[in-house]
């Protein structure tokens, strides 16, 4: 299918090199956040480039939008987290493409940096897929590796695929204007459950118990910089529950094995890592 | 150049901030950006900027940074 227009979905960094690269391709672009973000870039760019942008929250309006469309469109999903419809999947009229950070199958669903440390994986990377029904499982465009960096958090690490989906949809742009939607069906045999926005690694408790590397990987998956991604990990010492408040983690190849635990203070030591946790009450100790 | 100014243009180097009333606006930062901000600041200045101060207010200018690090006791 020959596109006519181009359509972005999304709020963040990505979107807006999605735009910009859209904008240098033709004049018809426009732009759709599906939620509010007061700390967004795109509306300005929008602005700047002359794109048509528009926030959108109201999922039926968009299906409805989205379903109406009678152009051949190009639509890009530029980690946008509206899944679209059945019908709108169908809708001959449109091609679409998803932006997933992860090399997919791997980590489907929600916040995949955050499962890729978690998982203490070496190598993530970033995919682009035609959209299907189900989620994070349609044919793919492209997919990218990335390095996972030793102490990368999460917040670093979903930046860096950010960067690298913005430069691989400059790739993969005249393909798809062109109207070539090559893809390669994913590995459906390791395809897991996709991971809800609701699930935090480990049940959001962190285990003293566990060996150093694992309590870091631990940290760090969590760690979006302020943002409220994830509640605080909780932390059990005998019977007292303890939220992790601040927490550093340095290289040292000569630590040795040890845990120390005098509450705020804990300081774990082993596999080359310093780890220093600084312990909360919990939100009912403080209110008595 | 101050090093407030330095950490802005470090996070991206290809805006003007120094000529920005509004940075959100001018759309020269986002959220990851302020996340990379804030962790800058807590390291550069040993202070520790708490998630409920990542707001728009507090980054809509250098100003706005400038008042948000006196609070923690920073003169830039």
């Amino acid at each position: 299918m020959l596109c006519e227009q181009i359509v972005i979905i999304g709020t963040g960094p990505l979107a807006c090199e999605c735009v910009a690269a859209a904008r240098a391709t033709t004049p018809r672009v426009s732009c759709i956040a599906p939620e509010e973000q007061s700390m967004s870039r795109l509306p300005a760019i929008c602005r700047r480039l002359g794109v048509e942008y528009r926030c959108e929250t109201d999922r039926a309006a968009l299906g409805r939008y989205f379903e109406a469309i009678r152009t051949p469109t190009l639509v890009v999903s530029a980690y946008n987290a509206y899944i679209f419809p059945e019908a709108v999947v169908e809708n001959r009229n449109l091609l679409l493409v998803n932006f997933h950070n992860s090399l997919l199958p791997r980590h489907r669903g929600r916040n995949a940096p955050t499962w890729s440390i978690f998982a203490e994986d070496s190598e993530t990377g970033v995919t682009w897929h035609l959209v299907q029904s189900s989620v994070d499982a349609g044919d793919v465009v492209m997919r990218t590796p990335l390095v996972v960096a030793p102490l990368v958090t999460a917040v670093e690490l979903t930046r860096q695929t950010l960067d690298l989906g913005g430069q691989t949809f400059k790739t993969i742009l005249p393909r798809l204007w062109s109207g070539d939607d090559q893809a390669v069906p994913q590995a459906v045999e390791t395809r897991s459950r996709p991971h809800k926005s609701t699930d935090i690694p480990n049940g959001g408790v962190l285990d003293l118990t566990w060996e150093p590397h694992r309590i870091s990987a631990l940290l760090r998956s969590v760690d979006y910089g302020g943002l409220p991604v994830f509640p605080p990990l909780k932390v059990f010492l005998h019977t007292t529950e303890y939220r992790v408040g601040r927490y550093s983690i340095a290289a040292d190849p000569a630590a040795p094995h040890r845990v120390t635990v005098d509450p705020p203070d804990v300081e774990i030591l082993g596999d080359g890592l310093v780890i220093r946790l600084i312990l909360a009450g919990t939100n009912e100790q403080e209110a008595r | 150049m101050t090093k407030l100014l330095e950490i802005l243009t470090e996070i991206r180097p290809e805006s003007s901030f120094s000529e920005s009333h509004d940075f959100l606006d001018d759309g020269l930062l986002d959220s990851f950006d302020i996340v990379m901000l804030v962790s800058s600041l807590d390291k550069t200045f040993g202070i520790s900027i708490e998630g409920i101060e990542i707001v728009p207010e507090n980054f809509r200018n250098l100003e706005a940074i400038r008042a948000l690090l006196r609070k923690h006791g920073v003169e830039t």
